[in-house]
Order: structure tokens, then C-alpha cells, then sequence
């Protein structure tokens, strides 16, 4: 895809094959309703990155991101548990949910991902698979079945954004599915 | 950072958006520079738009999987000669397009048993253990690798070999003629074939080399057989193990060697092969100092050796830890 930059190419296959990780840790800190906002805050941070090149683990990266964002906001907040602050700042090695991180293999994420191609409206889906799995133009989809490339451009559009949701929300149910605090191990220690 | 946070309708609209451009990029009906100054507006602007450019690429790759129709009811005839008839309007490269999809699904049956594999080169690995698991993956003849207690990995197959250790410690057989980029937290080694011991302590990984040799991060920092690199942040301090490799690949045998170290070192060793932890339960008892060679997969014995040698009761606390004090 010539319209993406460097640093898209680098985002795509170094930051974002591990959203659910980041997804599971501001889940931990900011819960699940402020999560995907934080993702996405840190993924801008990131995109804005000059020397991303320099960046020797992107995902350990970002994750420290989403918790440095985390702390932001609750420092923020009127009201602030003290324990739990103290208990971020221990975090930065632990893993917030380890369960949640699993990578899915590449055979298992095509399969979720025509999953969700067959859940979309009928319309949608079938431009979506003539232009995507069938290899055809955008031109000639709107030629064999008859619609204006406007309409074609459309449905593609409404299908891509409904793919890229549905994405985003199966990488949050493994989270949803095995909230896990770390064990407090630490306290023993004294 | 925007102060005002609605962030529902905005990232919704984002997404939608973004998807709007690709689609007309994909087409060739957006105005390129239009879209250029959109992304470049805000960085937000840009996650949604290689998010979703990820979304569709990935779509593409479901050529792959063309055993799971999600196929929409085409008339038999029709879409192929609407296909012949407005050749003139694709490009060059839609030809070829689609000869690899027929020879695709003349292949189909094979493809079926083949299609995992064949993706699996380009996409990401992974495994790991829980606490008291071990386990070994292979990529190919290039690379073996084995998991200790409590683990996590990524790897990817290329030139050279990628692999991420997220959590835990693993040893690495990577065979001739590969090379391996190990990246972690505290930063990328790059390794010649040979065998090595990575380890994530805290914010840090610890790798030594047991055979073999390769540098750190981009200056290139060498790293020779017996020698143990720290590295953190990017940074790496190395010192020279010597004759102490026997410990650091004890594991593999199931075993944990101490030599004198505290109580406390040794617990946090012993643990982490443990479900149910085994804690200190009075401060004093933290400066003793063991010696010994214990089974990770059983604590008994361990347990034992501290009553005879130190008169340390232990005793199951309600949430299963295993408690030290004196006696």
C-alpha cells in the first residue's frame, strides 16, 4: 500500500499485533470503559514519534506509554487511592493480565477475522469480499452488480470501519475473560 | 492531548473516517494531499488510519483461507465475464491477481492443510508457560527454543530470525547459518548461531552466552561465550560468568542450585516455579543463607532441608502461601 509512510509500516507490523496486551493493561489501571481512549491516546503518542527507529521494543514501549498515561490521568482525578498509585509504580515489570496477552496465531486471526466479514450486512460483506478476497477493482464491482462506484466506495468504507471496530473489541474479551491482578508477592518482603 | 475528552463519537468518527479515506485511495477517487493533510492534522488521525489500514491488508490475506466461504451468492456466470469484460479498467497487476486466485483454488483441497503454514511464515508466534511449566517450540531446523516456568515469547521467521521475550526465561538453540534479533524491555541482542540463556529480571534481561556470540543494541556492544549481558534500557553492563554457566542452566534439568545465597534470593527463585508461594513470615529469617540443589517441581524437599538445617516451621496460611517462621 503505497499511502502508507515508514512509520505506518512500523506501527502495523512492531506496535499494533500486540493491542490486546496494551488493550488488557489500561484496562487494569483505568478500567474498561476509559481503555480503548488510553490505547489510542498512546498509539498517537507513539505515531508521533521522530526517531522511531531508535525504539529497540516497541511493545514494551507503548505499554510503558499506556502506563505513564494511566498515572496521568488518575494523578488527575479528584480521587486518588494512594495504595494503588504505589502499586502502578511496582508494576513496571509485571504483567497486569497475562492472560489476556495471547497473540493469536496468524491461522486463528484470519478465522476470526471471516467471522466477522460474515457477520456484516449482506451488501457490505459481498463488496467487501469481491474487492478483498475476489481481487476485484473497485470499478468492476460496481459494474457486475449494477451500482454507481460511489455506492461501491461506500459499502467498502461502512465494512472496512465495521471490521476495524469488531477487531478492536475481540482483542478486549480476552481481558474481559480473565481479569487477573497480580499476585501481591511483594508484601512478604519486608 | 485534547483536554476535552468525548472519546466515543470521536473515535468512532475516526475510524470511520479513516476508513473512508482508504477506500477512496484504494480506488484512486481521493485527492492524495487531502488525505495527507487530514493524517498529518493530529496523530489520532494517523493510528486510525494505519489501524484500519491493518484491518485491510489482513483482509487480503484471507485469499489464504478461502476454505471458510464468507463468499457471497454470485451468479456463476456473470461476475467472471464482468471480470473479462472490464479488463481494460484494471490495472496490470489485476491479471496476475487473479491467476494466483484460480491457481488458488484449483490448489484448494491442498491448501486447506496448507494455509496455516503458509501464513504462519508472515505472521507472529507465540507461546508460554504458566507457573511450573515448561516447554520447548521450534521454528523450523533454525531454532529451538525453551520455555522455563512462567513465560511468554513472540517470534516471527525471516532473515534474521526475530524473537520477543516478554516475560520469564527461555534458552535458545539457533543452528547454523541462522541469525537471531532477540528484542526485550531492556533491549535487542543480535545473535550468531549458538546457544543462549535470556532471562527478563525486573526491568532488565539477562542473557548469557553459553556457545556462540553476537552484539547489543546499535553500537554493536560484542558478546562472547561466557560472558552474562545485562541489559536495560538500552543499555548493557557484561560480565564474565565463567565456570558458573552450571547455574544458570540448571533449569532445563528441573533443578535450582544455590550457593550461599539469602533466604529471600532463595525464595524468589523457588517461587516462581510455585503456585502457591512460599513466604517469609518473620523479617530475621531473610539474612540465612542456603546452599544446595534443589527440584523445581517439588518444594518438599527444599521445605525439609530449611527445618533440618535452620529449625524453620512451616505452615499453609488460608490463601495457600506456605509460611517460614521459627521454631
Amino acid at each position: 500500500m503505497g499511502w502508507l509512510r515508514d512509520i505506518d509500516r512500523w506501527f502495523l507490523s512492531e506496535v499494533l499485533p500486540h493491542a490486546a496486551a496494551y488493550r488488557a493493561r489500561a484496562a487494569h489501571f483505568c478500567g474498561r470503559d476509559e481503555a480503548d481512549d488510553l490505547v489510542q491516546e498512546a498509539y498517537a503518542r507513539v505515531l508521533d514519534t521522530q526517531d522511531f527507529h531508535a525504539i529497540q521494543s516497541p511493545r514494551g514501549f507503548v505499554l510503558t506509554i499506556v502506563r505513564n498515561l494511566a498515572l496521568e490521568r488518575l494523578r488527575r482525578a479528584n480521587v486518588v487511592r494512594i495504595d494503588y498509585l504505589a502499586s502502578l509504580e511496582a508494576l513496571d515489570v509485571a504483567d497486569p493480565a497475562p492472560d489476556a496477552f495471547m497473540v493469536s496465531s496468524g491461522r486463528s486471526e484470519l478465522r476470526q477475522l471471516a467471522r466477522i466479514m460474515e457477520s456484516l450486512p449482506p451488501q457490505c460483506g459481498r463488496v467487501l469480499h469481491m474487492r478483498k478476497i475476489q481481487g476485484m477493482a473497485p470499478g468492476q464491482i460496481a459494474e457486475a452488480l449494477s451500482i454507481s462506484l460511489s455506492t461501491v466506495e461506500k459499502h467498502l468504507a461502512k465494512g472496512l470501519a465495521l471490521v476495524t471496530r469488531a477487531r478492536r473489541d475481540d482483542n478486549a474479551r480476552p481481558e474481559v475473560e480473565c481479569p487477573r491482578i497480580p499476585a501481591p508477592t511483594r508484601r512478604v518482603s519486608t | 492531548m485534547p483536554e476535552n475528552s468525548s472519546p466515543d463519537t470521536t473515535r468512532i468518527d475516526l475510524i470511520e473516517i479513516a476508513s473512508g479515506w482508504l477506500v477512496g485511495l484504494d480506488a484512486g477517487t481521493a485527492d492524495v494531499r487531502a488525505f495527507e493533510a487530514w493524517r498529518d492534522a493530529d496523530p489520532r488521525h494517523a493510528a486510525a488510519f494505519a489501524e484500519v489500514a491493518g484491518a485491510w491488508s489482513d483482509m487480503g490475506d484471507m485469499r489464504l483461507l478461502e476454505d471458510t466461504p464468507s463468499a457471497p451468492p454470485l451468479d456463476a456466470g456473470s461476475p467472471q465475464e464482468g471480470m473479462d469484460d472490464a479488463a481494460d479498467h484494471a490495472p496490470a497487476t489485476r491479471g496476475s491477481r487473479r491467476k494466483v486466485l484460480r491457481a488458488g483454488l484449483a490448489v484448494g483441497a491442498l491448501a486447506l492443510g496448507a494455509a496455516g503454514l503458509t501464513y504462519r511464515a508472515a505472521a507472529r508466534e507465540s507461546a508460554r508457560t504458566g507457573v511450573g511449566e515448561n516447554a520447548r517450540v521450534t521454528s523450523g531446523s533454525a531454532m529451538t527454543v525453551d520455555l522455563n516456568t512462567d513465560s511468554r515469547i513472540f517470534w516471527k521467521d525471516g532473515d534474521p530470525l526475530k524473537l520477543w521475550l516478554e516475560r520469564g526465561e527461555i534458552a535458545i538453540r539457533l543452528t547454523a547459518a541462522h541469525r537471531l534479533s532477540l528484542l526485550t524491555q531492556g533491549g535487542t541482542f543480535h545473535l550468531m548461531p549458538g546457544i543462549y540463556n535470556a532471562r527478563i529480571r525486573d526491568a532488565s534481561c539477562e542473557l548469557t552466552v553459553l556457545e556462540g556470540g553476537g552484539t547489543f543494541g546499535a553500537n554493536g556492544h560484542g558478546l562472547r561465550t561466557g560472558e552474562t549481558a545485562l541489559a536495560t534500557a538500552g543499555k548493557a553492563s557484561v560480565r564474565d560468568d565463567g565456570e558458573d554457566m552450571a547455574r544458570v542452566t540448571a533449569w532445563r534439568s528441573g533443578t535450582l542450585v544455590l550457593n550461599g545465597e539469602s533466604l529471600d534470593y532463595a525464595l524468589s527463585e523457588m517461587n516462581r516455579y510455585l503456585e502457591d508461594k512460599i513466604v517469609i513470615g518473620d523479617p530475621g529469617l531473610s539474612r540465612l543463607r542456603v546452599g544446595g540443589t534443589f527440584a523445581t517441581s517439588n518444594p518438599a524437599e527444599f521445605l525439609q532441608a530449611l527445618r533440618t538445617s535452620f529449625a524453620i516451621r512451616t505452615r499453609r496460611d488460608d490463601t495457600g502461601s506456605i509460611v517460614l517462621t521459627r521454631s
